[in-house]
């Protein structure tokens, strides 16, 4: 099978040129299908999302985010151990991997630093690495004890795995938006921005004394960013991303009390956007993440205050990657955070379109548009902030190891008879 | 133009004219003391108080029969929502029974916005949160307009701001109508960013009294100790509290409170119960702009 576009993206930059695979493994050329300016991009690697499986399979399980994640173009994915009970045993990582063979999905998994990420005793770390996890986090519990912290990146760094931090004091973060002009005045109580830089702080220090890779999850402060910048320069083993929808959305736009904009971090003051659009351009931003999390809408459909935090994010993480491109952001330099970069940081073989590596692809039109809805979207929730809304570009199919595992249905008839 | 048919969710749903209209169709239904109106004969409204309210509901209530209207009074102690019903299915259900207009309290802010996902009726909102409190922050400016004539008038606002959706609503309103307004507290209560309002923020409270025509208390709560607001109410009062030595350090200041009073606490007994103190005419008053609201959202004719 071979595919020809103007517009292939190789997990660094755009080509020209013709793309072909036999099996499973991306080879030389073929019978050739013409795209024209339509793009090739390598399967998207998203390393923070979570699929609620097992025990919260009402919002999303393992097959449905499987399916949610290919029609959004992402092949590679993490699943944080926040699910019930939590990934922080073995066991438990041995059976998730097992159930994800079922799905196509190259599922990643993260364990839990602590049992039942209680942030009171270890997990038994070494016996996830063995079973395959590729990092550790107690996910949105920040790590209180830092004595135990400490610990924990030791035996991280004796792994080679990163510690994925989430970063938020739990005293300063009692809140629901971020605290400033705009929570004042929507009457919302506020977290403040150092909330995160306080959590931060100490990570570095703690990477700084372990050797650990540690890895800020989803940074929402210019705070943040400096001293991660300051880190990085300074030597220490840091990295860090950024959730998608925080370089779409602002505090501000809470206006409405739409808890489909509830998340944690909450959405940054336009001061901290910028920091986070300069935090990408210089790079001390690795990774673009979707921080997925799905809600049933009986859960959402609170009072502002009572509703839980979180976005689904894996099916439009390209939709508002144009959109932030079209805020001066390099497209190429998006795509690369969403590819190459996060593979590159958690050593996987993912996230480029190169001869010999496995058939992950995804051929997405970025002058398609798409409708969101309950009917068109394939995760099981629908909390996202663009329900109801239309949307540019549009993945038209996405092919892991040489199937096609996701394909629009009024866009491949085009195509379809090459495939049978 | 005008408000009839209308929500108000906060004061700025209204424009300058608006106030005016409101403030004469109240002075209106004042001059003619209790007397009682039809206009809203045959129109429904529901007050649905999520959280606890004396004044703010009987007030409502009040208003609402002076001009003819049916109301029923939704409380959620006596509720299904004891039952677990949520908000929305509450607010549906409600709705189903035919309602002219909601008037709405609710510890969330947004409560009053969300609400209109689930009806067309109007809505009024009667304090969502730390939010916002448009209904007070009308009659707080109608007491002013009555006893000064104008707008060219300086107030400071003392107390939890933080924590207070009557010193948003009326910072918002009062700069609107043309206000010097001064929130003033520890940095603990008034945090910088409130100075977006357009309002000045002070925590030197004597200095700002004295520069003052009107002095607003707010209310205190004793919970805020324990998240370290402030150490001790008996702390709070010596160096925040409105006492007759501060006062006289104006001109002849006006003293008014949007209640519950904690008396001893943010104000002492020697001031609210002065003759400087407006807090009963504030009460008063509310009813007939309650009125006004009512009559003119609704489409009564009275004159």
């Amino acid at each position: 099978m071979i595919f020809e576009s103007t517009k292939i993206f190789d997990g660094e930059r755009f080509y020209s040129g013709k793309i072909s695979f036999e099996k499973t493994f991306i080879q030389k050329e073929d019978e050739c299908v013409d795209l024209g300016d339509v793009w090739i991009l390598p399967g998207l690697v998203d390393t923070h999302a979570h699929f609620r499986d097992p025990g919260q399979t009402k919002r999303e399980d393992l097959f449905s985010g499987a399916m949610a994640a290919f029609h959004g173009g992402i092949t590679t994915a993490f699943a944080m151990p926040n699910t019930t009970p939590a990934i922080d045993s073995e066991a438990m990582v041995i059976y998730l991997k097992e159930r994800a063979k079922k799905t196509n999905l190259d599922l990643k998994i993260v364990g839990s630093i602590t049992k039942n990420r209680d942030g009171k005793e270890l997990s038994e770390m070494l016996k996830m690495a063995r079973a395959g996890v590729v990092g550790f986090s107690d996910d949105g519990n920040f790590l209180e004890d830092s004595g135990l912290a400490r610990h924990a990146m030791e035996y991280a760094h004796e792994l080679g795995l990163p510690v994925i931090s989430h970063c938020q004091d739990k005293y300063l973060g009692k809140g629901h938006m971020r605290e400033g002009w705009f929570s004042a005045l929507y009457g919302i109580s506020g977290i403040p921005d150092v909330a995160e830089s306080i959590a931060v702080a100490r990570e570095i220090e703690l990477s700084y004394l372990t050797k650990a890779h540690i890895h800020i999850a989803h940074v929402s402060t210019a705070r943040s960013i400096n001293l991660i910048r300051q880190a990085k320069k300074d030597g220490i083993n840091v990295t860090c991303d950024v959730c998608i929808h925080h370089l779409v959305f602002k505090d501000e736009d809470l206006r409405d009390y739409d808890t489909l904009k509830k998340i944690n971090p909450p959405f940054p003051t336009a001061h901290d956007q910028r920091a986070l659009y300069e935090g990408i351009e210089d790079d001390t931003i690795d990774a673009i993440i979707t921080d997925h999390a799905p809600y049933l809408n009986e859960e959402k459909e609170v009072e502002f205050q009572s509703a839980p935090f979180g976005i689904i994010g894996f099916e439009t993480l390209l939709n508002e990657i144009i959109m932030v491109s079209k805020n001066g952001l390099k497209i190429e330099k998006l795509l690369k955070k969403v590819s190459s970069d996060p593979a590159r940081i958690y050593g996987l073989e993912a996230g480029r379109i190169r001869e010999g590596l496995p058939a992950n692809f995804v051929i997405f039109d970025p002058e398609g548009e798409w409708h969101v809805s309950k009917d068109t979207l394939m995760s099981r929730s629908s909390n996202t902030p663009f329900l109801g809304k239309k949307l540019k570009g549009k993945v038209i199919s996405t092919f892991v190891e040489g199937k096609q595992v996701f394909k629009d249905a009024e866009k491949i008839s085009e195509w379809i008879l090459h495939f049978a | 133009m005008g408000i009839r048919g209308k929500d108000l969710f906060d004061v700025d749903d209204l424009e300058a004219g608006d106030v005016k209209e409101i403030f004469e169709r109240a002075q209106f239904f004042k001059r003619h003391g209790l007397q009682k109106w039809t206009s809203l004969k045959g129109k429904s409204i529901c007050t649905l108080f999520f959280e606890s309210s004396t004044r703010t509901r009987i007030s409502f209530e009040l208003a609402a029969k002076r001009l003819g209207a049916d109301i029923i009074n939704f409380t959620a102690s006596t509720s299904s929502l004891n039952k677990g019903e949520s908000f929305k299915d509450t607010v549906k259900t409600l709705d189903a029974m035919g309602i002219d207009l909601y008037v709405i309290r609710h510890s969330e802010p947004g409560s009053p916005v969300m609400m209109k996902k689930y009806t067309n009726s109007p809505v009024i909102n009667a304090g969502d949160g730390v939010h916002a409190h448009p209904t007070q922050a009308l009659l707080d400016a109608y007491t002013i307009w009555e006893k000064f004539g104008n707008f060219n008038i300086k107030i400071v606002i003392i107390g939890d701001v933080l924590h207070s959706r009557v010193a948003r609503s009326d910072a918002k309103l009062l700069k609107m109508l043309g206000a010097d307004v001064t929130l003033a507290g520890p940095e603990s209560f008034v945090p910088s960013y409130f100075e977006n309002y357009g309002v000045r923020i002070s925590h030197n409270i004597e200095k700002s009294i004295s520069e003052s025509d009107i002095v607003m208390g707010l209310r205190v709560q004793l919970e805020r100790q324990s998240g370290g607001f402030f150490p001790t109410l008996d702390e709070y009062n010596e160096f925040y509290g409105i006492n007759s030595k501060r006062m006289k350090m104006a001109k002849n200041p006006i003293f008014m409170h949007p209640g519950p009073m904690n008396r001893g606490v943010e104000v002492m007994e020697e001031v609210s119960d002065s003759d400087s103190s407006a807090v009963e005419e504030q009460v008063t008053n509310g009813v007939f702009v309650r009125m006004a609201l009512l009559d003119l959202i609704l489409g009564g004719v009275t004159n």
